[in-house]
């Protein structure tokens, strides 16, 4: 039998019960949509939602703790620990990690290491916010593709004038009374994420703008005052109190998600100057980014091998949440597929009994056991592929409806995707593959038992 | 190359000596032996049938024909014995070489026609091809199903489903099935058994005529008037194949 005859029966044979048809692709229809649903939603939320919160092109290093959380590798941190502490982040790790051939770049980080606060933001929301000010600093190299690479260096030197006043100085200068000179504002940088927060959250409690596009170009320029050394929530001073102006120079995804960047040098200066030379002299952190299209793994290793471990950003917690939820409905739908499948294997054998005669018939005419046993699973093989594209389509409608009521009804919130469903190419066609297999697997007893049947026990049946 | 060349497990003169020599007979058993659960039905049954003959089978309602007819075409391969249709032993044959025999030279006709009721007469008498290893094109087929179609008289009803039919034009259109591929031989059970006189009496003449034409044909059948058709008639009893008491032995 050649495909195009095997075809040619299959479709008249099909055409013949097409309720019995129609339910058995309804079956299958409904556990693949119900797969199909669930895969798109997790594959959208890995995309479109965690990895915009947590970038999957760069880790951070920080220096190892406690000596807890090592494996195996964890021996050489331990003997480290005896011999003195973790390690420090210095200039010798950062020349290791930037010659590994996976590493595109490697950018120190320090955290300001003592109290700071600040206030400003009349232009966006008309009274100034009084708050604390987390603050750290990266090598302004790391912004140099981003933004505004110009306006995040570092432009104090002794050279700048005296003055008693702000009027003594340039226009965009500021004095800094407690040494009398005059300096350029802090350049800041902010994250998308501060962005999207605020957006997403603030900006819709009190009614104000939304900062997108050419808003966030206004934004530049923008100044506010921290003052080094003091907190509105603790008491903790140290050192002698002064205030800094920071002006915004842009909005970076290299910026700390929550909080201010500013250029390394300054951090390092005021914690030299607030929190000791020890607090100057070492990194907090490392931002690695790794090459496209490269993995972080080698690096992970290597950098675990150094005796240092990867700043855990939650991301690991937040894909295994969406994991373990799609590994719930996953379950759910497979068992409506298997009952899927016990359904078809119940429809196929009530319709190789009904049609005995009709098989006895085909072998009396010349088919073979195969030639049975490949129309019986091609009907299957039919079921499995309407059944697979009629749910993958309901699985779209039923995505396309929710983005829909997303947009249309929920408030914004901080990373709100415009869809959050990924139906990507490789997924629907798998789930067309698995639907097909079910099927066959449903149909494989039956068609196995209808090509077996003696034809002359199959024609004398009553 | 035939049964008789081995050690006669059954000796049995008359099939050695009924063979034409050089001829190849269309039908040869030896020592034919089939049990079911219930007994066995054929107890040892030795047949020649030549090229060309109309041989009939007759016999008391469960002495086993359908059973023997089965086992001729190749429908049913639990035997014990030999049977050897046109020179070839069944029981070496793979199921895809038994399928392409039945396919290409036996055409079977039943006593419940067992045409498919979901596809048109011509699609019917086109099914063989479906099934054929090397299929007919579409246009070919179709000029030789309705050779086959005009044949039993029935070109006109192509389009119309067996459910639109009498008796007697459905088991036309089985017997034009059978004609697709002009088999050698036609193994029909009981093809009158459903249909009224007159209309048995067609398909009878319809044999005769086919089998003038060189078509081997085997049939089983109760009918006398059939059994007068025929240029040889046998009986099953008890397992055994013997000459008919009851009947003419031949017209
Ligand atoms: N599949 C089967 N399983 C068990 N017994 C069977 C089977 N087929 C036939 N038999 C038995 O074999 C015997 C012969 O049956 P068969 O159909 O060959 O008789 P028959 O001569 O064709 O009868 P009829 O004239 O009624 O058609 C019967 O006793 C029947 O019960
Ligand atoms: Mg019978």
């Amino acid at each position: 039998m050649t495909g195009r005859q095997a075809a040619a029966l299959l479709i008249r044979s099909l055409q013949r019960a097409p309720r019995s048809f129609a339910l058995s692709v309804f079956g299958i229809a409904v556990g693949i949509s119900v797969l199909g649903f669930f895969l798109a939603l997790s594959l959208g939320m890995q995309k479109r939602v965690l990895s915009r919160i947590f970038p999957s092109d760069r880790i951070e290093v920080v220096q190892q703790k406690a000596s807890v959380d090592q494996g195996g590798l964890g021996a050489l941190g331990a003997l480290g620990a005896l011999l003195g502490g973790p390690q420090q982040l210095g200039n010798d790790v950062i020349a290791k990690l930037r010659s590994h051939p996976d590493v595109e770049a490697v950018y120190p980080r320090l955290k300001v290491a003592f109290p700071v606060r600040g206030w400003g933001g009349e232009r966006i929301v008309g009274k100034p916010i009084y708050t604390d000010l987390p603050i750290d600093g990266i090598d302004p190299q790391a912004v140099s593709e981003v933004t505004v690479p110009w306006a995040f260096k570092d432009y104090v030197s002794d050279k700048n004038p005296f003055c008693t006043s702000d009027q003594n100085c340039q226009s965009g200068w500021f004095c800094s009374w407690d040494i009398n000179k005059c300096e350029p504002p802090v350049p800041v940088i902010i994250s998308p994420t501060l962005l999207e927060f605020y957006n997403g959250s603030f900006a819709r409690m009190y009614g104000l703008p939304r900062l997108s596009g050419f808003l966030v170009g206004q934004l530049r320029g923008m100044t506010a005052t921290a003052e080094l050394g003091k907190s509105f929530i603790s008491r903790r001073e140290s050192g002698k109190p002064r205030q800094r102006k920071l002006v915004l120079v842009g909005v970076s995804d290299r910026a700390q998600p929550f909080g201010l960047t500013v250029p390394l040098p300054y951090v390092q200066r005021w914690n030299a100057e607030y929190a000791g030379e020890r607090a100057a002299s070492e990194y907090s952190s490392l931002t690695v980014q790794v090459r496209p299209g490269r993995s972080v793994t080698r690096i992970v290793e290597l950098v675990r091998k150094l005796g240092y471990s990867i700043e855990d950003n939650g991301a690991e917690q937040a894909g295994l949440a969406v994991l373990l939820m799609t590994a719930l409905f996953v379950l759910v739908s497979l068992s409506t597929l298997v009952v899927a499948a016990l359904n078809i294997a119940h429809t196929f054998f009530r319709a190789i009994a009904e049609r005995r005669h009709e098989l006895g018939v085909m072998r009396a005419v010349g088919a073979s056991q195969a030639d049975i046993l490949l129309l019986v699973l091609g009907e299957a093989g039919c079921v499995g592929l309407c059944g697979g594209l009629v749910g993958l389509l309901l699985a779209r409608l039923a995505g396309l409806g929710i983005d829909y009521l997303s947009r249309t009804a929920l408030p914004d919130f901080p990373f709100k995707p415009s869809s959050y469903f990924w139906f990507a190419p490789e997924l629907l066609l798998a789930l067309l593959l698995f639907s097909v297999t079910i099927c066959l697997l449903g149909a494989l007893l039956p068609a196995r038992a209808a090509a077996r049947q003696s034809p002359a026990e199959a024609l004398t049946a009553k | 190359m035939e049964p008789e060349s081995n050690q006669p497990a059954v000796p049995d003169p008359r099939a050695a000596s009924e063979v034409p020599s050089g001829e190849t007979p269309c039908i040869v058993v030896t020592g034919l032996r089939k049990r079911f659960s219930d007994g066995e039905v054929l107890r040892g049954i030795d047949l020649v049938i030549r090229r060309g003959e109309l041989v009939g089978f007759t016999g008391r309602s469960g002495s086993g024909k359908s059973t023997l007819l089965h086992i001729l075409g190749g429908l049913d391969r639990g035997y014990e014995g030999k049977v050897s249709l046109l020179g070839q032993d069944l029981a070496t044959l793979s199921d895809r070489a038994l399928a392409n025999l039945r396919n290409r030279h036996i055409g079977f006709v039943f006593q419940a026609f067992h045409l498919l009721t979901h596809l048109s007469c011509l699609d019917n008498v086109l099914l063989p091809n479906a099934f054929a290893q090397e299929p007919l094109g579409r246009m070919q087929a179709e000029e030789r199903a309705m050779a086959a179609l005009t044949r039993v008289g029935l070109a006109d009803r192509r389009h119309s489903r067996p459910s639109e039919l009498s008796g007697g034009q459905k088991q036309r259109v089985a017997i034009a099935r059978a004609l697709l591929f002009q088999p050698e031989v036609l193994l029909c059970d009981e093809p009158t058994g459903n249909l009224d006189d007159f209309t048995g009496q067609q398909i009878i003449d319809l044999f005769v005529e086919l089998n003038r034409d060189g078509l081997t044909m085997v049939l089983v059948t109760h009918e006398p008037r059939v059994a007068q058709a025929t240029t040889r008639l046998l009986s099953l009893q008890n397992g055994l194949m013997v000459p008919p008491q009851s009947l003419e032995p031949s017209r």
